[in-house]
């Protein structure tokens, strides 16, 4: 189930600093399976990790991450 | 908005009748198929089919269990291989075949632990067998039981290597991942290595499994009423399944209390 009205650049962002998944969840603290869950839009993370991920990747929440409203999407 | 709630709320009223007239008329009509059934035919008939039943469990059962087995067995080493050696010349940066590595992994787990519960339910079989009408003294059942037994002592030895060896590939590509399959708190090890992610979607699993099992004891208790109405003792069937219902509804009841501010 995907969670509603949240998509992401992580995977652009990430590719920038060239690392792997593996490498930015040591960056930030998770595991390779949490970034690869965020990437593929199946888990919005909590405000901490965002946030950790925003510093990792040195732009704001809202260049990664960008909430739409339901009638947006369709 | 209130008028918007109001009119789901009765949606969802029709729905709720709706399918319990429906589940009512399908429950009746098994009634009356198997009560016709029952007042038609004699107990020694009944019996006769349950004598079938029971010689199917005692002479098929073990064999198709045993095939079955050695089959999956067969295959859980193969994907445990083939894990092995992608693992081993896995690129760096390849994030997709990691993930169709751990894909492998949680089937083979999943496999092995089929294995292991259908090990259980093969040697009480055939113990009970052998303790059964003096089949104790007869040559056939003791072969089966030496056969079964040894079989069930090595998918056991298998299993338990197999799951140490892939829970040992997973800390390999997670090296957060903690727990040892040998120690007594390995689930729990586990879960505390378990990041915000990883612990959301074990516990989405758990949740899963919560409803599938509320699903099978409705389906499994109605089941069981109907076949008391042949049987007599399809009765202790239903006060099992009753108990081990009421223990998964009382045990989430609990631990949701305690989850509570």
């Amino acid at each position: 189930m995907k969670p509603l009205g949240l998509e992401n650049n992580l995977k652009k962002y990430r590719s920038i600093l060239n690392v792997n998944q593996q490498e930015f969840g040591q960056l930030a603290g998770v595991s390779r399976q949490t970034i690869s869950l965020i990437e593929r839009g199946d888990y919005s993370p909590s405000v901490t990790l965002a946030l950790k991920i925003a510093k990792i990747c040195n732009c704001t929440v809202e260049d990664i991450f960008i909430y739409k409203e339901e009638n947006e999407n369709a | 908005m209130h008028d918007v709630i109001k009119q789901e709320g009765k949606n969802v009223k029709r729905r709720f009748y709706i399918t319990i007239l429906i589940s009512a008329a399908i429950g009746g009509c098994f009634g009356l198929l198997i009560s016709s059934i029952s007042l038609n035919t004699t107990l020694e008939s009944r019996n006769h089919f349950l004598k079938l039943i029971d010689l199917f469990f005692e002479q098929a059962i073990p064999y198709i269990f045993i095939i079955f087995s050695i089959i999956t067995i067969f295959y859980v080493l193969f994907l445990q291989h083939k894990v092995k050696s992608e693992f081993q010349n896995l690129s760096e940066e390849d994030d997709v075949k990691i993930q169709s590595i751990e894909n492998r992994v949680n089937t083979a787990l999943m496999l092995s632990n089929i294995i292991y519960i259908i090990s259980f339910m093969l040697i009480g079989i055939v113990t009970s067998d052998l303790f059964y009408n003096g089949n104790l003294f007869k040559h056939s059942f003791l072969i089966t039981f030496v056969v079964c037994f040894l079989f069930f002592v090595f998918n056991l030895i298998i299993v338990i290597r197999v799951q140490k060896n892939l829970i040992h590939l997973i800390k390999k590509m997670n090296p957060e991942k903690k727990g040892n399959v040998y120690d007594i708190n390995f689930h729990k090890d586990w879960l505390n290595s378990c990041d915000e992610a990883q612990q959301l979607m074990i516990y989405k699993c758990a949740y899963k499994s919560f409803q599938t099992m509320g699903r099978v004891f409705t389906n499994l208790m109605l089941f069981f009423f109907l076949v008391s109405i042949l049987y007599h003792s399809a009765i202790f069937l239903m006060i099992l399944t009753t108990f081990f219902w009421l223990l998964m509804n009382i045990t989430y009841s609990l631990e949701s209390m305690k989850c509570k501010p």
